[in-house]
C-alpha cells in the first residue's frame, strides 16, 4: 500500500524521526518520541506503525538473535519521505510566520 | 539502553504483566505472534522506568499509556488484518470499483450485525413503499388510464337539454342525431352509441352481455382501429345487419383469444351474427364514468336505427353523441354553432310537442367528462400518498442517522487506517442500497397482495378490470425517494463530522458526544413525522365521520335479508305481451311458495339503481307550469313488503289490480308534496307525458309511500311512481319488441328471506329454470351488497387514507421509540451516575417520558395547525361533516399522546434499570 504525497501521521513521523539517527528497537523509539516531542506512544502503536512502514518499504527489520529485541532501520525511501515531510512542515512554518502566528524567535 | 533496567519488580509487576498478557489478545493473532514478545518486554521496561517516579503513581501512569495505546491500536490492527486478507484474496483490489464485491460483503456483514436496525428499516420501507405503490397503481388504473385515442382533446360529447323542464342534459333521440349529422359543419365527424343488454346463446351456457350499439364511424372518429379484422361499413349500419365486433376481453374470455373467430357466427338474441373484428386490448368502451352509458360493452353491433326510432321525435333519448372538433374550430365556436343547429332540430318537431320542448344542445370536452369528475378524490389520495412518502423518508433517515452516529468511531478508525473517505461512503451507501432493495422487493410482493385483495373485494364496484398491474415506475420512484433520504442521512454525519472523525479517534473512545447536530436533526425528524401523522389522521378521521354519516342515512328500505337477481325475457320468445305477463306472474307465485321465502316480488328496477325515468303530468297540480320527471317502477307481487318500504297512506298495489281494471299507481311522498302540496293525493290522477295528452290513459293514485334513495346515497331522493306490471299497455310493451330493446321485459327479482338470503339462490334459480331453462340469470347479489357498492368509492378513499394514517402513526411511534431508546443507551453512563448520586427512578422515568411527550406535543401542535389549513380542501368529498369537526380534532391528538407514552415507556423503564456500577465501569 503505497501512500505517496500525504502528510505523515504523528506516529509515522516520530517513528521515522527516531530511526533517522540509526537502527533502534521499539522501546527506544517510544522513549525518543517522548523525549523529543512529548508524544507518548504505546508499544501497540509503535509496532503497528513499524509494520505498516515495513509494508511500504520505508523501514526494514534487522536480522537478530532470537529472544533479543528487534531492531529496525530506516531505508532510503523512508528517508526521502521524511525529507518531504520536513519540507512540508517547513513551508507550513513559513506560512505561519508570514501570518505572524509564529515569530522568528517565538515573539510573544 | 533502558531496556536493561531492573527486571524484578515484585508481585505488583507480575500481576500487571499477567493482566497485560491477557489484554494482548485484543490484537490479531498474527500481530501477537510477531510482536508479542516485544510488547511484553516494552511494557516491562515502561513499568520499570515509571516506577522510578514512585511505586503506585508510576504503575498507574504506565497503565494509562498502555490502555490508551491498546484502545487505539488493537482495533486498528484488526481492521488492517481484514484489509490484508482482502488484498491477498483479490490481487487487483484497492481501487473503488475493484473492491465493490468486498465492500458489498462488508456491508452485508454490517447489516447482519445490526439485525434490529436492518429489520425495522426494511419493514418500514416495505410497508411505506407498498402502500404508495398499491394506491397509485389502483388510482392510475381506475382514474388515469390513458385514453387510447387520437387527439383526445378534440373530442367532445354532445347532449340535448330542456332548460325549461330543468333538465340540463340528456342523450339524443335517433331523429335528432340524424338532424345534427345533416346540419352541422363545424365538427369533422359525429357518431353515436348506446348500450343495451343482449342474450348470447349457442354455447355451453347462455349469458347476458352488455352490447354497444355504435354508428359505423364511431371507432374511426375516436381514432381506434380493430386489432383483428375490420370495422363496420356504412352499409352495415342499417336494420337487418348481422355483424358484430368483439371486445378484446370478451374475445379472450369466451373464445380463448382464438384467431379464427373472424367470420364465425355467434347467436345474439337468438339470431346468428358474423364476427368481423376484435377491438384492441387497451380499448374498453364506453369509458369509465362516461355519462349515461358507462358499462363496458363486450360486443359491438351497428347502431342501425329502426324506422320506429327514426320517427320517435321527443322520445327514446338514448344515444350519447361523440364529435370531433373540425380543424381550427374552438369549443366556443362549436357551442354557438350548436345553438343554430338546435333551432333547426326544434323546427322539425311536430307542432303538438314543439311548444313544450325548448331544445338546446350542449357540448362538453370528453376529457373533462371522464377525468374531470374524478379529480378531487384523486388529488386527495395523491396528497395522502405524498404525506406517507414523507413519513417513510423521515423515518428511514432517522434510523440511518442513529446508525451512522453509533458507528462513527468505527468509521473514524477506518479513516485513520487510510481508508479513503469515498471508500467509506461506498460502504455506507451499499448498506443503504441493500436495505432499500430488500424493502422494495418486499414492497412489490405486499403491493401485489393489497391490489389483489382490493380488486377481489371492490372489483365489481369500482370501474376497473381484473388485471391491475403493480406499477413498476412507481416502485422505482418510491424506492429512489426513500433511498435518497436514507443515503443523505447516513452520509451527512460523515461529511459534517469529517474533522470530528479524527477527534473521535484521538479520544480513543467508542463513546462520543460529537453528533449533537445529528441528534438535533433526529429530534426534528421525529417532530416532522408526528406532524405528518397528525395531518393524515385528521384527514382519515374526517373521511370516517363522513362515511358513517353517509351510511347512516335511512335509504328508505330494508337492506337486510334480501336476495336480488336479474333476468331478461328475450323478445324473440316473449314478443306477445300476454306471455310476458303470464311468465312474471307465475314466477312470482312460485318464488313466493318457496320454503324460507317470506316475500317475493319482481320489478323493472330496485332501489339504489336508476330505473326508467319518465315525464309525468299531475291532475290539479299546485303549480301547473312545473314539468315533472319521475322514476318509474313496474312491479309484480308485494313490492313494498319485500323491500320494507313504508306505506304512508291509502293502499298498496295488490291482486285486485288486473290488466282490465282501473289503472292505478302509488306515488312517493316527495312526489305527492311537489304535485299537490298539502292536499291528499289519494284519488288524484296522473298521466305519462310532458303535458296532458290523448296518448296515455290516466292512472288513479291509490297509495303514498316513503321516499327511497334510487341514486347514490347522499343525493336527493327522486320523486317516484310505482305501477303494476300487469297494467303496462300492450302497445308499450310491443314497442320494445319493434325497437329491439328489452324495455319492459327486464326484471329484478327481490326475495325476502327469514335468514341468510344467499342460501335462497339455488332454489330461486331452480324455480326460474323450471319455467324457462334457457334464461340466463345475472347480478345475483344481496341488497346489502348493492348498497355497499353504492358507497364503494367513498369506502375506497376512506380505507386508503385511514390505512395511510395508521401507517404514519405506527412509523411515528417507531421513530420516537428509536430515538428515545438510542438516547437512553447513549446516556447510560450519565444515567448511571445520576442513579449513583441518588436520583430516584420515578424522576428518571418522568424525564424520558417527558422528553418523548415534548417531541410529540410539538409535532401535534404543528400538525393540527397544518391540518386545520389543509382540510379546507376537503369539503367536496365530505358528506354532512364540518372540516373542523371537533371530535376529530380532539381525538387525533389524544391518540398520538397515548401512542407517545407507550413508545416512551420501554426506553424509560430501561433507563430506570441502568445498573450504575456497570454503566460507570463501562469505558
Amino acid at each position: 500500500m503505497s501512500v505517496p504525497d500525504r502528510p505523515l501521521t504523528p506516529a509515522q513521523l516520530h517513528v521515522l524521526l527516531a530511526l533517522a539517527d540509526g537502527p533502534r528497537h521499539g522501546y527506544a523509539i517510544m522513549k525518543a518520541a517522548a523525549e523529543s516531542a512529548g508524544l507518548s506512544m504505546g508499544p501497540g502503536t509503535v509496532y503497528g506503525t513499524l509494520a505498516r512502514l515495513e509494508g511500504t518499504g520505508w523501514v526494514v527489520e534487522l536480522p537478530g538473535a532470537a529472544g533479543r529485541r528487534r531492531n529496525f532501520q530506516l531505508l532510503p525511501p523512508g528517508r526521502s519521505a521524511l525529507e518531504r515531510e520536513a519540507a512540508r512542515l517547513a513551508s507550513l512554518a513559513e506560512l505561519l510566520r508570514s501570518k505572524r502566528l509564529l515569530g522568528a524567535g517565538s515573539a510573544r | 539502553m533502558s531496556g536493561d533496567g531492573p527486571r524484578e519488580g515484585g508481585r505488583g509487576h507480575r500481576l500487571s504483566l499477567a493482566l497485560y498478557r491477557l489484554l494482548l489478545r485484543a490484537y490479531p493473532q498474527r500481530f501477537r505472534e510477531r510482536y508479542g514478545a516485544d510488547l511484553e518486554e516494552d511494557f516491562r521496561s515502561l513499568l520499570s522506568d515509571q516506577v522510578v517516579r514512585g511505586e503506585l503513581r508510576g504503575r498507574l501512569a504506565a497503565w494509562r499509556v498502555i490502555l490508551r495505546d491498546l484502545a487505539v491500536s488493537a482495533p486498528r490492527e484488526r481492521i488492517r488484518v481484514s484489509a490484508a486478507n482482502r488484498l491477498e484474496s483479490r490481487p487487483n483490489g484497492g481501487t473503488h470499483m475493484g473492491s465493490l464485491g468486498f465492500d458489498l460483503r462488508h456491508a452485508l456483514r454490517g447489516l447482519r450485525r445490526a439485525p434490529i436496525f436492518s429489520a425495522v428499516t426494511i419493514a418500514i420501507l416495505a410497508v411505506g413503499i407498498a402502500a404508495n405503490t398499491a394506491t397509485f397503481s389502483l388510482v392510475r388504473h381506475i382514474l388515469l388510464r390513458p385514453l387510447p385515442l387520437q387527439e383526445p382533446d378534440e373530442l367532445v360529447l354532445v347532449f340535448e337539454a330542456l332548460p325549461r323542464a330543468g333538465i340540463d342534459r340528456f342523450p339524443f333521440s335517433a331523429p335528432d342525431f340524424v338532424d345534427l349529422e345533416e346540419h352541422q359543419t363545424f365538427f369533422s365527424g359525429v357518431a353515436a352509441f348506446s348500450n343495451r343488454e343482449v342474450e348470447l346463446s349457442g354455447g355451453d351456457q347462455p349469458e347476458r352481455l352488455v352490447a354497444g350499439r355504435v354508428t359505423h364511424d364511431l371507432f374511426s372518429l375516436l381514432g381506434v382501429e380493430p386489432a383483428l379484422g375490420r370495422g363496420f361499413s356504412a352499409e352495415e349500419d342499417r336494420p337487418g345487419s348481422d355483424v358484430a365486433i368483439l371486445d378484446h376481453g370478451f374475445w379472450q374470455r369466451r373464445f380463448a383469444g382464438s384467431p379464427d373467430i373472424l367470420g364465425r357466427a355467434i347467436v345474439v338474441d337468438r339470431r346468428p351474427v358474423t364476427v368481423v373484428g376484435v377491438m384492441p386490448e387497451a380499448f374498453s368502451f364506453p369509458f369509465a364514468r362516461m355519462p349515461f352509458h358507462d358499462q363496458v360493452a363486450e360486443l359491438f353491433v351497428p347502431m342501425a336505427f329502426t324506422e320506429l326510432e327514426l320517427r320517435a321525435r321527443g322520445s327514446m333519448h338514448n344515444h350519447v353523441v361523440v364529435a370531433r372538433l373540425g380543424e381550427g374550430v374552438s369549443l366556443e365556436r362549436a357551442r354557438s354553432e350548436l345553438e343554430r343547429v338546435a333551432a333547426r332540430i326544434h323546427a322539425n318537431y311536430p307542432p303538438v310537442i314543439r311548444d313544450s320542448y325548448e331544445l338546446r344542445l350542449e357540448a362538453s370536452p370528453l376529457r373533462d367528462e371522464i377525468v374531470g369528475r374524478a379529480e378531487r378524490p384523486l388529488l386527495l389520495l395523491l396528497g395522502a400518498m405524498v404525506l406517507v412518502l414523507l413519513v417513510v423518508c423521515a423515518n428511514v433517515a432517522n434510523l440511518a442517522l442513529s446508525r451512522a452516529t453509533g458507528r462513527r468511531s468505527e468509521l473514524a478508525l477506518r479513516a485513520a487506517m487510510g481508508a479513503d473517505r469515498a471508500r467509506l461512503f461506498q460502504v455506507v451507501l451499499l448498506e443503504t442500497v441493500l436495505l432499500a432493495g430488500a424493502g422494495g422487493a418486499l414492497a412489490v410482493l405486499l403491493a401485489r397482495l393489497v391490489v389483489g385483495a382490493v380488486v377481489a373485494r371492490l372489483g365489481r364496484a369500482l370501474p376497473m378490470g381484473s388485471q391491475v398491474e403493480v406499477d413498476a415506475s412507481v416502485v422505482a420512484f418510491t424506492v429512489a425517494a426513500t433511498l435518497a433520504a436514507a443515503a443523505i442521512a447516513s452520509i451527512a454525519p460523515l461529511v459534517v463530522g469529517s474533522g470530528a472523525l479524527e477527534a473521535v479517534l484521538r479520544e480513543g473512545s467508542s463513546k462520543t458526544t460529537a453528533g449533537r447536530g445529528a441528534l438535533r436533526l433526529q429530534r426534528g425528524l421525529v417532530v416532522a413525522t408526528v406532524t405528518l401523522a397528525v395531518v393524515l389522521l385528521v384527514g382519515s378521521g374526517l373521511l370516517i365521520r363522513s362515511f358513517n354519516r353517509l351510511t347512516a342515512i335511512d335509504a328508505g328500505f330494508h337492506e337486510r335479508e334480501i336476495l336480488t337477481m336479474a333476468v331478461t325475457l328475450p323478445n324473440a320468445a316473449y314478443g306477445e305481451p300476454e306471455r310476458v305477463r303470464g311468465f312474471v306472474e307465475t314466477l312470482q307465485q312460485r318464488l313466493a311458495a318457496l320454503p324460507a321465502v317470506e316475500r317475493a316480488s319482481l320489478a323493472t328496477s330496485l332501489p339504489m339503481s336508476y330505473g326508467e325515468i319518465r315525464a309525468v303530468v299531475a291532475e290539479n297540480p299546485v303549480d301547473p307550469s312545473q314539468r315533472r320527471s319521475v322514476a318509474v317502477t313496474w312491479s309484480v307481487g308485494p313490492y313494498l313488503e319485500t323491500l320494507g318500504i313504508p306505506l304512508l297512506a291509502g293502499r298498496a298495489l295488490g291482486l285486485e289490480d288486473r290488466a282490465g281494471s282501473t289503472l292505478v299507481a302509488m306515488v312517493s311522498a316527495s312526489f305527492a308534496r311537489q304535485a299537490w302540496g298539502d292536499r291528499s293525493p289519494l284519488g288524484q290522477r296522473i298521466q305519462w307525458g310532458v303535458q296532458a295528452n290523448d296518448r296515455f290513459p290516466w292512472m288513479e293514485v291509490v297509495g303514498v309511500v316513503g321516499d327511497v334513495h334510487d341514486g347514490p346515497l347522499g343525493s336527493e331522493p327522486r320523486p317516484h311512481v310505482y305501477v303494476p306490471q300487469v297494467q303496462l299497455a300492450d302497445a308499450e310493451l310491443a314497442s320494445g319488441v319493434t325497437v329491439g330493446s328489452d324495455w319492459g321485459r327486464s326484471f329484478r327479482l327481490a326475495l325476502l328471506a327469514g335468514g341468510d338470503p344467499s342460501r335462497l339462490t339455488g332454489a330461486a334459480i331452480g324455480a326460474l329454470h323450471e319455467l324457462d331453462g334457457s334464461l340466463p340469470v345475472t347480478d345475483v347479489e344481496t341488497m346489502a351488497q348493492v348498497v355497499a357498492r353504492g358507497v364503494a368509492p367513498q369506502r375506497f378513499s376512506m380505507t386508503v387514507v385511514s390505512a395511510f394514517g395508521l401507517i404514519s402513526l405506527l412509523l411515528a411511534a417507531i421513530g420516537l421509540y428509536g430515538l428515545l431508546a438510542f438516547g437512553v443507551a447513549q446516556r447510560s453512563r450519565e444515567i448511571g451516575l445520576r442513579v449513583a448520586l441518588g436520583a430516584d427512578r420515578a424522576s428518571l422515568l418522568r424525564s424520558v417520558v417527558g422528553d418523548g411527550l415534548l417531541l410529540v406535543l410539538s409535532g401535534v401542535a404543528v400538525g393540527l395547525g397544518a391540518a386545520a389549513g389543509l382540510v379546507r380542501l376537503l369539503p367536496a368529498v365530505l358528506f354532512e361533516t364540518r372540516v373542523h369537526d371537533p371530535f376529530v380534532f380532539l381525538s387525533v391528538p389524544l391518540a398520538l399522546l397515548v401512542v407517545a407514552v407507550a413508545a416512551s415507556l420501554i426506553p424509560a423503564l430501561r433507563a430506570t434499570r441502568v445498573d450504575p456500577m456497570r454503566a460507570l465501569r463501562a469505558e
